[in-house]
């Protein structure tokens, strides 16, 4: 329940969760040191909706485009896996043994990676920026592991990493019989959904409770696909102890930094390894794993991916596509220009807080280059008119049939509709954009966390737990230098005058008669919320009944603020309802030939390894550890992004430059397959994913393999790196011939 | 994603001083980073003199026994080229550097503003050519003096494998080993002995250094201010420049069968050179010739123009930088003696 409530302060967490929809884990970006961030200028549209058919605007028709196989994308369930497809495409003869294998040897990874199994004792293979926080937190004092790495000779040195499990995908049951029984007996649309999600909670429980009795390790998730048109119960088995075995040098497990993110040709050793004990504290004995390609793949081979795929915006219709691209996209992106071009002029310097200041720029600009990607795709015309066209296809499949005519008839024009109410709330809502959040004035974001808590506090809120955890949340703000911090005021409060009016009550209630210059400059000389002892002070002694002067501001804004969230939040429920029906119908008429959209769950992603053109010529397939030094002497005064670590410096003979260090291919991935294995058609593992390049970034609204690549850490390079750099002969004995050396 | 802003465009400065026609004084020549410099007359004069007019090319010299450099794919493009084809040439010592009959080369000795025609020079002498530009209303002209080389021979040029590179064209990062030493000869058949020349520089340009490009070509003579910086690029940063190890990264991951394939010959031969070697960089606009001189506020050479490439944010002209020339011609062709005749002269710009 907290995490609910908490979602309306909090709500940056989820809104980045959304924002870096590339493999989540720190993601940000940066542009250019030198150079101004150039990004492109948001033209105003001031065109009106309501006049605009969907498809009248667009310099490709989309009778002039193909409605591709797989505009939806790739992302195959194992619950109905492509044996078909991938005889007709690879002439790969599979069978249920083989779905299996890819499948048991794949590892859900913490809250938002994959990983895999790479030996039968446990040993497990995921990215650098999947196990940041873990090799962070088990860096003991006067240590600093994520800068210098990390390796466990010994198992006794093995470190565990508290609160991180892992989760195999034991058993699949299709449960979709009984959930939606449930729901026959029940009138009206939204109990019927309800009464389906008790349900399938009762057999979550139920199934759960008797895995338990079996073996204490698993638990099952009953997992809703395509909308609730499918239920299945996945059962997982969870390894509670997880270790640190070893992590590269941070300079490597992510070289070329901020700037090379969502990028190739790329050099970065993104890699990392773990193990997982079982419950008496011995090596968990791990006989399903993936095998290691000794040989590694070459270009045109056919390649795997299974991991955990968050979600896209692939199935949703046009309308909700242009929202996003004219209002979503465009205020987002222009908040975060007009903040970064600020933030700039304040970078350079070395006193008390500029760190935070780069930090507060990096994230804006990590930001900025993910959805100036994904506005590229949605401003791209035969993205719309592809999108237009399969939309258009299916209104006609639809109006075929009478029954499905009387029962889904007006989801369009809902989902339209439901587009144009969030039109006229946009411009309100617009300027609250990325309030509350860590990007902007730190004063303010501290003095909605002060009103927000002292609000329930003063309520009765019983939750204890919530409320520390509220706390705890708040206090983490850093400082923020102050002549910066008044600067975001500014903006923050011209972005309110400018949505609400001049003459709007609230407006006036903010400024309670001053400027906005004058009211920031006030706030930002007397107000205590300006360093963390301070705010800690009065959330103790009670915000609300101070004098501050963020007081009487956050009296007139919060209230709005909350009315705005609320109003927020019943859009996205009637979207989500929208949405389940809207998978109904192309459920109804398309049945499981198109995977469902992703749901940080198990799936598997054919593809091949592939080369593309850019930039006036042909990107290779493969990368070699020759560029990662022509990077690291090209950069060298530039940014410390490509710098190496003294070892890597100066390589032995023995290490082989022209081993592939990253290659690409064409498989489908998204948020949640950082870490996820590549494999070739025996099972083998070839490759480590760990990004898209930044031609993928439209992919999150229709899958193309034209230019779009996934790109992997080639095992290759994970071998002679451990055997030349890291000396971890026995690693590579490990996962290369299942040797111990107990 | 945006073209850079007017702040950083190039500008064109042509070295005569005619500021009615479209060309600016020189002591208005500004950089564009913010130094408000006028240059020297003397020193527009140093970098003409050094500055050479190939066909449709430019070159510069840079020694005082008359080398120049100037682009392999300037050379091989002369309607006049014969040999060595694609391969490399490079000659020994001095009596092995072979005559490229066909090809002229100007050095624009002298620029002047008359008023009639009849004041211009026409001397007669052999070998010295003039031209008469008017003034858009003919008030007046421009006397171009030419000094005409029938002598020129080549003294080196890399063979197309490395020298054309990936065989791209309109790219950067790039990674070519796009230039070639001629030699300039006197009438009496002697290396020509001079004082313009451009000393050798070994660095790679800074970050945001100001940068000029010399060209006499067939347009007015100019010398354009430019910069040295970094661009957006494929979503990151494009690099300051590009090294050896790029070469063996581009041969090592498309295949040695092709454009970036190297026959194992030159493959074995550049494994053992110094990777990190500066190979090419690139400059802000478009390149106002090819085989141009790259040089600096010091008049040291830093780079040869080869080829324009497009980015995201505007034209690029893109360079084979003097400092891997240098590291080419002692680590990989031996060319020992060379590489003296060039370092000799390194950081000697100043004294001029």
């Amino acid at each position: 329940m907290s995490k609910i409530d908490m979602k309306a302060v909090a709500g940056f967490v989820l809104l980045l969760a959304v924002m870096s929809s590339c493999s989540p884990g720190p993601r940000q970006v940066i542009q250019v040191i030198s150079e101004p961030l150039v990004v492109e200028e948001i033209a105003s549209s001031s065109q009106s909706w309501d006049q605009q058919d969907p498809i009248d605007t667009l310099s490709v028709d989309r009778f002039d485009v193909d409605i591709g196989r797989f505009d939806g994308g790739k992302m195959w369930t194992f619950d109905n896996p492509p044996e078909q497809w991938l005889s007709e495409a690879y002439e790969i003869q599979t069978d249920s043994s083989w779905f299996a294998k890819a499948r048991l040897g794949a590892l859900r990874f913490g809250s938002n990676c994959s990983a895999s199994f790479v030996s039968d004792r446990g040993l497990i293979l995921t990215n650098h920026h999947c196990a940041r926080e873990s090799i962070a937190d088990v860096s003991g004092e006067r240590e600093d592991l994520l800068k210098d790495g990390f390796l466990a000779r010994e198992k006794s040195e093995e470190r565990k990493i508290a609160d991180l499990y892992v989760e195999q995908l034991w058993e699949i049951t299709d449960v979709t019989e009984r959930v939606h029984r449930a729901g026959q007996v029940v009138r009206g649309d939204n109990e019927r959904v309800r009464a389906r999600l008790d349900k399938a909670r009762e057999i979550e429980e139920a199934m759960t409770q008797s895995a338990k009795m079996r073996d204490s390790t698993l638990r099952v998730e009953v997992v809703e696909l395509y909308s609730g048109e499918r239920f299945a119960a996945y059962t997982y088995r969870r390894y509670e102890d997880v270790r640190l075995v070893m992590a590269p040098e941070k300079e490597l497990g992510y070289f070329g930094g901020e700037q090379d993110n969502f990028t190739f040709p790329r050099y970065t050793l993104d890699m990392a390894f773990f193990r997982a004990y079982d419950q008496n504290g011995n090596v968990a004995m791990t006989p399903h794993h993936y095998d290691w390609s000794t040989k590694g793949v070459e270009a045109g081979e056919p390649v795997f991916v299974v991991g955990n795929p968050g979600s896209t915006s692939r199935l949703g219709s046009v309308s909700q596509l242009r929202f996003e691209r004219d209002y979503v996209l465009k205020h987002q992106i222009e908040a975060l220009q007009r903040r970064e071009s600020l933030l700039r002029s304040f970078r350079g310097g070395d006193g008390p807080g500029s760190d935070e200041i780069d930090n507060m720029w990096f994230s804006i600009s990590n930001s900025l280059k993910a959805l100036s990607g994904q506005l590229k795709g949605l401003r791209n015309d035969t993205l719309m008119a592809k999108r237009s066209a399969a939309e258009f296809q299916m209104r006609e499949d639809l109006f075929k049939s009478d029954s499905l005519s009387a029962r889904y008839g007006s989801v369009f024009q809902d989902i339209d509709e439901l587009q144009r109410s969030k039109r006229a709330e946009a411009g309100r809502m617009k300027a609250f954009t990325f309030l509350g959040t860590t990007i902007g004035s730190r004063i303010l974001t501290r003095a909605l966390y002060g009103y927000y808590y002292a609000n329930l506090q003063q309520r009765g809120y019983a939750d204890k737990s919530a409320l520390d955890d509220i706390r705890k949340e708040a206090l983490a703000l850093k400082d923020f230098p102050l002549e910066a911090d008044q600067a975001m005021m500014v903006i923050r409060f011209q972005e309110l005058q400018e949505a609400l009016g001049v003459n709007d009550p609230t407006i006036r209630s903010i400024l309670g008669g001053l400027t906005i210059d004058s009211l920031a400059s006030k706030i930002a000389t007397t107000s205590a919320l300006s360093d963390s002892a301070g705010f800690a002070e009065l959330l103790d002694t009670g915000y609300l009944s101070s004098d501050d002067p963020t007081v009487p501001v956050m009296s007139a804004l919060a209230p709005l603020y909350f009315t705005a969230q609320r109003q927020a939040e019943s859009f996205t429920n009637r979207e989500d309802l929208l949405h389940a029906e809207l998978a109904s119908l192309r459920f109804a008429l398309y049945g499981t030939d198109s995977p469902p959209d992703a749901s940080f769950s198990l799936r598997i992603s054919d593809g091949r390894v592939s080369g593309y053109r850019y930039n006036g010529t042909h990107a290779p397939a493969f990368t070699t550890f020759y560029g990662l030094y022509d990077h690291y002497y090209a950069y060298r005064n530039l940014s410390e992004a490509w710098d190496l670590p003294e070892r890597w410096q100066n390589p032995p003979d023995t290490f082989v430059l022209s081993t592939p260090l990253n290659f690409v291919s064409t498989n489908d991935i998204t948020g949640g397959n950082s870490g996820s294995p590549l494999l070739n058609e025996h099972l083998e593992i070839v490759g480590l994913i760990f990004d898209g390049n930044i031609e993928s970034l439209p992919n999150v609204y229709i899958f193309s393999d034209r230019t779009a690549r996934a790109i992997s850490v080639d095992v290759r390079a994970i071998v002679v790196s451990l055997e030349h750099i890291y000396n971890a002969e026995f690693l590579v004995q490990e996962i290369m011939h299942g040797l111990d050396r107990e | 994603m945006v073209h850079v802003s007017s702040a950083h465009a190039m500008q064109m400065t042509d070295l005569n001083s005619d500021n009615t026609h479209k060309v600016s004084h020189l002591t208005n020549f500004r950089s564009d980073n913010g130094r408000a410099s006028s240059l020297d007359p003397q020193w527009m004069e140093n970098v003409r003199l050094g500055t050479l007019r190939l066909p449709k090319c430019a070159g510069a010299l840079v020694s005082a026994d008359g080398l120049a450099v100037t682009s392999a794919s300037c050379l091989r493009s002369l309607e006049s080229w014969i040999r060595p084809g694609d391969t490399l040439f490079i000659a020994k010592d001095m009596s092995s550097e072979i005559r490229l009959s066909g090809l002229t080369i100007g050095q624009l000795i002298d620029l002047r503003k008359i008023n009639h025609v009849e004041e211009a020079s026409n001397n007669g002498a052999s070998l010295i050519e003039t031209e008469l530009i008017a003034a858009p209303d003919s008030s007046y002209f421009w006397e171009y003096v030419w000094r005409i080389y029938d002598d020129v021979r080549l003294v080196l040029i890399p063979p197309t494998e490395i020298a054309n590179f990936g065989n791209e064209d309109g790219v950067y990062p790039r990674y070519a080993m796009d230039f070639a030493l001629l030699r300039l000869y006197d009438q009496d058949s002697q290396p020509l002995d001079t004082e313009s020349y451009f000393a050798w520089n070994d660095r790679p340009p800074l970050i945001r250094e100001e940068l000029f490009v010399t060209t006499v070509g067939d347009q007015m003579p100019s010398t354009q201010v430019t910069l040295s910086n970094t661009f957006s690029y494929n979503g990151t940063t494009a690099p300051p420049f590009t090294t050896l190890y790029g070469m063996l990264d581009l041969h090592s991951s498309h295949g040695e069968t092709t454009d970036w394939g190297l026959s194992s010959q030159w493959m074995s031969l550049i494994q053992e050179s110094d990777l990190s070697a500066v190979l090419n960089f690139s400059l802000l606009g478009e390149c106002p010739n090819m085989g141009a001189a790259v040089i600096d506020i010091d008049m040291e050479i830093l780079g040869i123009t080869f080829d324009d490439a497009d980015s995201e944010e505007g034209p690029r002209c893109v360079a084979m930088s003097t400092s891997g020339i240098l590291s080419i011609l002692q680590g990989i062709l031996n060319a020992q003696e060379l590489a003296e005749e060039l370092a000799q002269q390194m950081h000697g710009g100043q004294d001029e």
